[in-house]
């Protein structure tokens, strides 16, 4: 469908384009509501019907995020030339994160005898970036609007609860998403998940204090 | 032609609702289908509630130091 809207806007078919168009904007807003209303259902689709466009139009969300976020991090008065350096570095290091964890969840996943569905993994990790952005674009809002630190009254304890049960609830959407890229995208069984996820997930850990250390994320973000 | 069709579709249908191969997990199978439900329809439901449920005992068991996790963590971005 992607590729049709492409086409019509080539031959400057501006109906054709209209409607192709809409019908990628609801398929795209019905797999949205979907990883989060039926993630197992919605996630077996995405792969089936390897909605690479959407998930690239869900990378686009990366350079949105760090434009947002270089100069709430540094302020505005580090200098232009500063704050389009980090962005620059930022938004690279993160598809470079991206990529890196598409190629090694794929390959682990042909390791242990399952599909060789890159186009699958880079589409289905793509929307389990969803929770993840969704837990950095509110942690900058609250900075802007409550910024730490948080004190030990009442206000400041309640703010804190609320905030961790926030980011475990989307830490929980992004385990059963990451489940569900092995389970639908390279098709592994629940053993297979188990001991692929012994390479992966100290892989990650490996990455995340190395980008800890060279000064890229503080929190992780795979 | 059309039963062609429909025969393909029908077999393609087929190998999407098998392929991936069904979790077995020797004897605690029958379990496991029973939990995974609550994952494949709105995990929220529960998992919301759920991570409430955590926040309140991490407040109870680490007090001043859960302030100064999320203080540590606002400044994560």
């Amino acid at each position: 469908m992607g590729l049709g809207i492409l086409k019509a806007l080539r031959k400057k078919n501006r109906r054709l384009f209209l409607v192709l168009f809409l019908r990628f904007l609801i398929n795209f807003a019905s797999n949205l509501w979907g990883i989060f209303q039926t993630p197992y259902k919605t996630t077996k689709r995405i792969v089936a019907e390897k909605r690479f466009i959407q998930a690239g139009v869900i990378l686009l969300v990366i350079p949105l995020y760090t434009l947002l976020s270089t100069p709430v991090k540094y302020g505005l008065s580090a200098g232009w030339l500063f704050l389009l350096w980090a962005f620059i570095k930022s938004t690279l290091w993160t598809y470079t994160t991206y990529f890196l964890a598409c190629f090694l969840i794929y390959f682990v996943g042909k390791k242990f005898g399952g599909s060789e569905d890159f186009l699958g993994v880079f589409s289905l990790w793509a929307f389990s970036l969803i929770p993840t952005y969704l837990w950095f674009f509110t942690t900058v809002i609250l900075y802007l609007i409550l910024p730490p630190p948080r004190t030990t009254s009442i206000y400041g304890y309640s703010l804190s609860i609320l905030f961790i049960a926030y980011s475990i609830s989307l830490l929980w959407w992004k385990i059963i998403l990451y489940y569900l890229t092995l389970r639908h995208a390279c098709k592994l069984s629940l053993q297979k998940i188990a001991k692929a996820s012994f390479i992966l997930w100290p892989a990650g850990v490996i990455y995340s204090f190395l980008t800890y250390k060279l000064g890229v994320f503080k929190i992780p973000f795979i | 032609m059309k039963k062609n069709r429909i025969l393909s579709q029908l077999l393609k249908k087929q190998k999407e609702i098998a392929s991936p191969p069904p979790n077995r997990i020797g004897v605690f199978t029958p379990l496991y289908r029973q939990i995974i439900i609550y994952f494949k329809v709105a995990p929220y439901r529960w998992l919301i509630p759920l991570a409430f449920i955590l926040s309140l005992m991490f407040y109870f068991v680490f007090k001043n130091k859960l302030v100064s996790l999320v203080t540590m963590l606002q400044k994560g971005f």
